[in-house]
């Protein structure tokens, strides 16, 4: 009898060392059941994103499980997973990140040629931001130009006029001029990469990737786009520079700050979270003007046993009904034209419409680089001493560019 | 008889004493029974400290990049460690809050202690007071720790509605930023010391002070020549906790400033974070980890011989 004890003590203390070995539900995939890593950011987001598992598990009979990780650490999660040989089957990709994943991606052509998919029925910007040197590497499922979101209420007492479509940047100092008065900032400064480079894209064109995906870190005009926004916050116009990514947010939602730049993937929530009128207009214009695009989607991962079956869940992912309902929630801008419809009549926005097509029309793909996630952190330490006045943007960058790979 | 495996029988029988029980076959089957009884431990080891040990000097001596094919590269990211400003500027931080950090965290934890005498009323109160901190998650503290420091933060409200005067924006400024993860740290980790301090101070004999105060000791007098001799040991311990620990500091300023402004706050942990991770130069990482392991071996070696000059073991 002890020893049949025994035995089975061994053997659950067995079972549990193997259960710890897997790492993870990564090491069980199988054709019925999968795992998808993705970005989530809270309860509210899980529950979004566990309807569209549902709807695989519904259409396609596989079980879909999500990995989730708040976005800022979701980036080196998925590498370590993937360098570790733990890899999901279904992989979140952001378009300005693909480039550095496509070592470990599955090309999506011939997939997609050999199922029929009409790739023509995605939005173009979007689907041309997964692609990195003409491969396909995701099926997008938002997308969408920078905008400024601005506090209507904050400009009304101001005795601001509401900016349009296509406001210039004297436009923008001079409400900045008229908010400072009225004891108010402007603008709540972010130091995140696609955020940051759009507000100076707009500015004067200065950008540090350029259009072919190279690096420019040492970009003149991009230089000359920091030194700006330090005037901007030396006048009092803008929020100081800060570490934190959520700063600019928290500023704007407080009411502190008139306006913020962010992407239409957070319209919804931010509507719903700030207690004012929220307005969106274009990034304001130094000459013509223009923003970034971006958008995330759905890719594969190389070592996926079940490239077909991912495939599937993917095309189900993003099909024009899970789509227009994301759009509803407001969890996502639709990369499919047919179901953005839905997103505009839920934003309930006025004017949402016509800046949407103003911005998309100056907009860019923001292409991605190797070495994205490293500026990101850089810029996280050092722009905000050019932006504080500490330093001038020149200096700031040439010290980035020292520590980035040639 | 004891059965024997066939080696042992065979080592065994030129003993004349194998006649009767033979105490090399005990002493074989006794230490076959300790190896048993020890080999949880000792697979414990093997697998999460030495094969780890091993594997990062392993990898500190090739180019690894996260995702791809390693190739041996020698003590080559060594010397690009050696030779990189940041690293430098990096050693540079970490020794500075090291230098900041200990002997305050000391010197707060071990006031509080000696305040903490058994007259105080209510001092289990403060005690678990104290101690708070310590056993709050980090980066819980650090957030909160975000918010009085900013701009429009406790700090700068409070400094603007009385005295009219914005206060710095201490986490994004260079000559600040070190100093408030430092203020933070301190206030983050002095509750464990100071129950370590405060239970030594409560077991030196009463008698001793007693007979201190008759020879007309006083209080200053009786903390410098009987308690402190005798809580030195206790002295020893935290300090080289501190001292490691401190070192090791990597949630503060990850979560506070992410290493700036500029490299102003990065520590050496955070560095190898950032090389490996973000960077994802795992042998460039590992190789740092290495420094980090040596500088730390070096400074716990020294106050290891440098104790014999103060600690008093009874």
């Amino acid at each position: 009898m002890k020893r049949q004890l025994m035995a089975g003590a061994a053997m659950a203390g067995v079972l549990a060392l193997t259960a710890c070995s897997g790492g993870s539900a990564t090491g069980s995939q199988s054709e019925e059941s999968l795992v998808w890593s993705m970005w989530i950011a809270g309860k509210e987001d899980q529950a979004a994103w566990q309807t569209v598992a549902d709807e695989v598990k519904s259409a396609d009979k596989i079980d879909v499980t999500i990995q989730g990780a708040p976005f800022t650490d979701y980036w080196t999660k998925l590498r370590t997973q993937l360098s570790a040989g733990t890899a999901p089957c279904i992989v979140t990709v952001q378009s300005l990140r693909a480039a550095n994943f496509t070592d470990v991606l599955l090309p999506l052509d011939d997939l997609a040629k050999s199922s029929g998919t009409a790739l023509d029925e995605f939005d173009s910007t979007a689907l041309d931001a997964m692609k990195v040197d003409g491969d396909l590497y995701a099926l997008p499922y938002d997308t969408g130009p920078l905008i400024m979101y601005y506090n209507k209420d904050l400009f009304k007492e101001a005795g601001v006029p509401e900016p349009k479509a296509g406001w210039s940047v004297d436009d923008f100092e001079a409400a900045g001029a008229a908010l400072k008065a009225a004891g108010k900032q402007l603008y709540a400064t972010s130091v995140e990469d696609l955020y940051l480079e759009s507000m100076i894209l707009s500015y004067n064109g200065g950008r540090v990737i350029s259009e072919d995906g190279s690096l420019d870190v040492a970009n003149a005009k991009f230089a000359d786009g920091l030194d700006w926004l330090a005037g901007l916050v030396e006048e009092g116009y803008a929020t100081q520079a800060s570490a934190d990514g959520s700063a600019d947010d928290n500023a704007f939602v407080n009411g502190q700050a008139a306006t913020f730049i962010d992407g239409p993937w957070s319209l919804l929530s931010t509507k719903s979270k700030a207690t004012f009128d929220l307005g969106v207009v274009t990034i304001p214009a130094g000459s013509t003007p223009t923003t970034f695009s971006a958008g995330s989607g759905f890719g594969i991962s190389k070592e996926c046993k079940y490239p077909e079956q991912a495939y599937q869940a993917i095309t189900t992912m993003t099909t024009e009904e899970v789509l227009s309902k994301l759009g509803t929630e407001g969890r996502a801008f639709p990369a499919r034209t047919a179901a953005q419809s839905a997103w505009f009549d839920n934003a309930g926005i006025e004017g949402v419409e016509d800046t949407f097509a103003a911005a998309q029309d100056g907009s860019v793909p923001l292409p991605g680089n190797k070495s994205s996630d490293q500026l990101a952190q850089l810029f996280s330490q050092y722009a905000i001493q050019a932006i504080n006045g500490q330093q001038t943007g020149a200096e700031v960058l040439d010290q980035i560019s020292s520590q980035l790979p040639k | 008889m004891v059965t024997l495996p066939a080696a042992q029988a065979r080592a065994a029988r030129p003993s004349k004493r194998s006649a009767r029980v033979d105490p090399n076959a005990v002493h074989a089957r006794r230490s076959w029974w300790g190896l048993g009884f020890a080999s949880p431990h000792a697979i414990g080891l093997a697998l999460f400290t030495i094969v780890p040990i091993v594997a990062s000097l392993v990898i500190s001596l090739n180019n690894w990049p996260m995702l791809g094919s390693p190739t041996f590269v020698g003590f080559d990211n060594y010397s690009q460690l050696l030779a990189d400003p940041i690293f430098r500027t990096v050693i540079l931080n970490t020794t500075l809050f090291v230098i900041l950090y200990v002997p305050l965290n000391l010197i707060v934890s071990m006031g509080l202690a000696a305040w903490l005498s058994p007259k105080i009323k209510h001092r289990q109160i403060f005690r678990v007071l104290f101690f708070i901190p310590t056993v709050t998650p980090i980066v819980a503290n650090a957030v909160i720790w975000r918010m009085i420091y900013q701009p429009d933060g406790l700090i700068d409200a409070t400094m603007q509605s009385t005295i009219g005067v914005s206060a710095p924006n201490f986490l994004a400024d260079e000559n600040w930023a070190m100093l408030a993860i430092v203020a933070m740290s301190v206030w983050q980790g002095f509750g464990y010391n100071m129950l370590i301090f405060s239970a030594a101070l409560d077991s030196v004999p009463e008698s001793q002070l007693e007979a201190a105060e008759l020879d007309g000791a006083g209080a200053w007098t009786s903390f410098w020549k009987i308690k402190f001799p005798m809580i030195s040991p206790s002295i020893f311990f935290a300090a080289m906790m501190t001292l490691i620990t401190a070192f090791q500091v990597f949630a503060q300023p990850f979560i506070l400033t992410k290493g700036g402004p500029g490299s102003s706050t990065t520590t050496l942990v955070q560095f190898i974070y950032n090389q490996g991770f973000v960077f994802q130069q795992l042998g460039v990482a590992s190789a740092a980890a290495w420094v980090l392991f040596i500088i730390i071996l070096a400074i716990t070696a020294v106050q290891f011989l440098g104790q014999k000059k103060w600690v008093h073991y009874e």
